[in-house]
This record gives structure tokens, sequence and C-alpha cells, in this order.
């Protein structure tokens, strides 16, 4: 080979010896070409010995800002951020979004260990939760070693019973059996509400999927719809026959 | 806390571990982002939108590979894309002639900042080969799965740059490409 090997042909040559036919025998007899293998071999181990950039200051508070949740959207009194479904932009917002808190709320936590009855963790009692949230908390079942996890947990006992306060608030703010009996666009409104919650629920429930008292909330709700969807088509044949 | 309960922790919205995970990552992640895009203030940008798509993903990380994996694919498909998106980047086969300021060679000490500005002068097409490979330690077949080119072209595409960044840093003055030999 008489002629100089390209930069190109040398860069080639660092990670295969094979890339260039004669290359590495050309490098043996021409010390400008070796000359340039060699510092291009060490420009390569420099590059991958870079050290890391120093990220700008302040990119957490600007992160913070800029996460969902930051800009109005609901979070806990935890800081914990709600995502929300692209219906939290409803008319019904203000019902939906605390219905959402509720449910990711159930997810996120495990409230399936808080409702067990622990002899430990004294604030997490069933009975006494169940005396206090007629809405259908009942008692779960808690595996038999986490009785310390529910002590651990106690401390947010209270917000999780604000969360039952407005989940009984919840249900109770919606238009009444007669009501939606009489009503067929009040009972039209309550399906949709009670879809946003199944939808709701079932995301939540993809993050824990075992989690009793999720699941019992969306039985309760599927069980809700289907009586409403009743009462609906049942309002809308008499309606059909006395027309 | 372990970086598992870390993660647990975040993905119930807790802000604490998300500011504990975003301190422990934040400078891999901007270097990466960095390196890439060539520019400090669409670094910061692209990192910012690399976090937020890791905090509203965080429930997809099964765990299956290291945390700093995962976010470092993150960074580097935030970075890749949003080259992409703006249509900066350069076709790869026309990269304009940029040259840094000559400098006395010296190849015993490559300096930290000579290479980053050399880095910063490359066309992003090469940049982007350059930084997974030599800087990042991708293979072509990550690359090119990146990149959505071919494993080959990757590999051309790194030699050129690599020739590049020699021109950039140290001018050949005893001969020209592929010159003969006296």
């Amino acid at each position: 080979m008489d002629e100089h090997l390209t930069r190109e042909q040398i860069a080639a040559l660092l990670d295969e010896p094979d890339a260039v036919a004669g290359g590495l025998a050309h490098l043996d007899v021409c010390s400008d070409c070796a000359s340039e293998f060699e510092g291009m071999s060490r420009m390569r181990m420099a590059l991958s010995g870079l050290p890391d950039l120093a990220a700008p200051k302040g990119g957490w508070e600007r992160l913070r800002s800029a996460l969902p949740g930051a800009a109005g959207r609901p979070r806990t009194e935890t800081g914990r951020v709600v995502s929300l479904p692209a219906w939290m932009g409803s008319r019904w917002s203000p019902v939906l979004t605390a219905a959402a808190i509720i449910v990711l709320f159930f997810g996120g936590l495990g409230v399936g260990r808080l409702l067990a009855p622990t002899g430990s963790s004294g604030a997490g009692g069933a009975d006494r939760l169940a005396a206090e949230d007629p809405a259908g908390a009942r008692p779960l079942p808690l595996p038999a070693d986490a009785s310390g996890d529910a002590a651990l947990l106690a401390s947010e006992y209270p917000e999780y019973l604000q969360t039952v306060a407005e989940l009984r608030s919840l249900r109770s703010s919606g238009p009444s059996s007669e009501e939606i009996a009489s009503d067929p666009a009040l009972a039209a409104e309550r399906l949709t509400r009670l879809d946003a919650l199944i939808e709701a629920s079932r995301e939540a429930l993809q993050d824990a999927p075992a989690d009793p008292a999720l699941n019992d909330f969306l039985f309760d709700v599927v069980d809700e719809r289907a009586s409403v969807a009743g009462q609906l088509n049942q309002t809308i044949r008499q309606a059909s026959m006395e027309y | 806390m372990s970086e598992a309960q870390l993660i647990e922790a975040a993905r119930a919205g807790d802000q604490a571990a998300m500011g504990t995970l975003y301190a422990t990552h934040a400078d891999r992640v901007y270097s990466v982002v960095r390196r890439v895009v060539g520019d400090d203030h669409l670094a910061e940008d692209v990192s910012q939108d690399a976090w937020i798509r890791c905090f509203e993903k965080l429930h997809l990380f099964r765990g299956d590979a290291a945390f700093s994996t995962w976010m470092h694919r993150l960074a580097v498909n935030a970075a890749v894309n949003r080259l992409r998106s703006q249509g900066r980047r350069s076709k790869l086969e026309t990269a304009p002639e940029l040259r840094l300021p000559v400098q006395e060679p010296d190849e015993s000490v490559l300096h930290q900042r000579q290479l980053s500005r050399a880095l910063d002068a490359l066309p992003e097409g090469y940049r982007t080969v350059l930084v997974l490979h030599d800087v990042e330690g991708l293979t072509h077949e990550e690359i090119g799965e990146r990149l959505g080119i071919a494993a080959g072209t990757s590999k051309s595409q790194l030699h050129k740059a690599r020739a590049r960044m020699r021109e950039l840093l140290t001018p050949r003055q005893t001969q020209n490409e592929a010159g003969n030999h006296g």
C-alpha cells in the first residue's frame, strides 16, 4: 500500500483490524499513519472517559413546577401527584376529580393493609373505619406479616379517613334513586359519572391489582351502574308505552 | 431508602422521592442530552422533558434493568426525538466545513474542554453517533435502534465522525487525506 490511510480508514481500524485490507501492515511501515492511529486511539479513550457534566442548578425546582400536578392539578396533602384522565375537563370535573383522587389514593396507599384488623396499629382498625364509614368500608384480610407495615402507615390514617369522607360526600352528592328513576337526563348523567369512575378505578388497579378496597370500590360502582342503567331502560320503556 | 423503595414512592407521587431520584441521576441525564444536542439551553429543556416523561411513565418501569439504564434510554430518546422534530439533524453526507481554531498539536494530552468544543462543532448526525458509541458505549445495533438507521450506517457515520473530530482537533499537516508517500 503506497498511499496513506484516510482518517476514516484509521477510524475503522480502531474497532476492526480487518476493516481495511493491508491496513495494519501499512501502520507498521508508515509513521504518519501510525501516529494518526495512535492519536485517534487516544481520542477514543478520552471520549469514553469524559466525566459527567453538572446539571444546571435549580433543575429540580424547575422540573417540580413543570410536573403534572403542579399547575392546579390535584395532589394529596402529602404531595402525591394524581395523574388525571382527559375527562377531568368535563362539566363534572370537581366531582370526578375528587373521585379520581380517592381512587388513585387507594391504589397508591395500599389501603387494604390499613383497613385490616391489627392489634398493633391502633388507628388502623377495620371496625373503627367501618363505623366511621358507612359508605362501604369493611374488614379486609391482612397478611400475617403486615401489621408492622400497618403501624408504619398509621400516620397516614387521618388522610385516609378524609378521603373516605370525600367518597361518602361524592356518593351523596348525586341525585337520589327516585330522581334518577323519574328523570332520564339525570340517569344518563349519573351513568356518565359512573363510567368515569369505573375508568379511573381500572386505571388505578393496573398499579394495585390486588388492592381489596379498590376492587370493592370498582365492584360497587359497577353494581350501581347496572342498577342505574336498568332504571333508565325501565323509564324509557314506560315512556314509550305511554307515548 | 433503597432505589427500589424510592421508585415505588415516586410512583405514588412522593415528591421527596422524585427529588432524590432526580438528584442522583440528573448529571448523567444532562450529560448525555447535552452532548447529543450540543447546546446548553436546548439540553436543559430536553433534560426536563426526559424527567417529566420518566415520572409519567414510572409505572411502566418494572426493574428488569437498572433505573439508570432505563433513564438513560429515556434521555437519549428525548434528545434524538427533539433533534428530529426540530429538523435540526444535518444530512449525514453534507457535513459543513467546521474547524476549530488551530491549536498546537499535543497528542499526549487531550483536554476535555477541547474535546467538548470539538463535539459541539460536529454536525449533529456525526455527533449523535459519536457520543452514543464512543462516549456512552452503545453498540451499533443499539444506536441503529434509537436512531432508526441500520447498524452499518451507524458504523460508517462513526468512522466519519472520528475523522472529523481529528480534523477539528489536530489538522493533519504532513499529508493530505489519502495522500501519497513521499
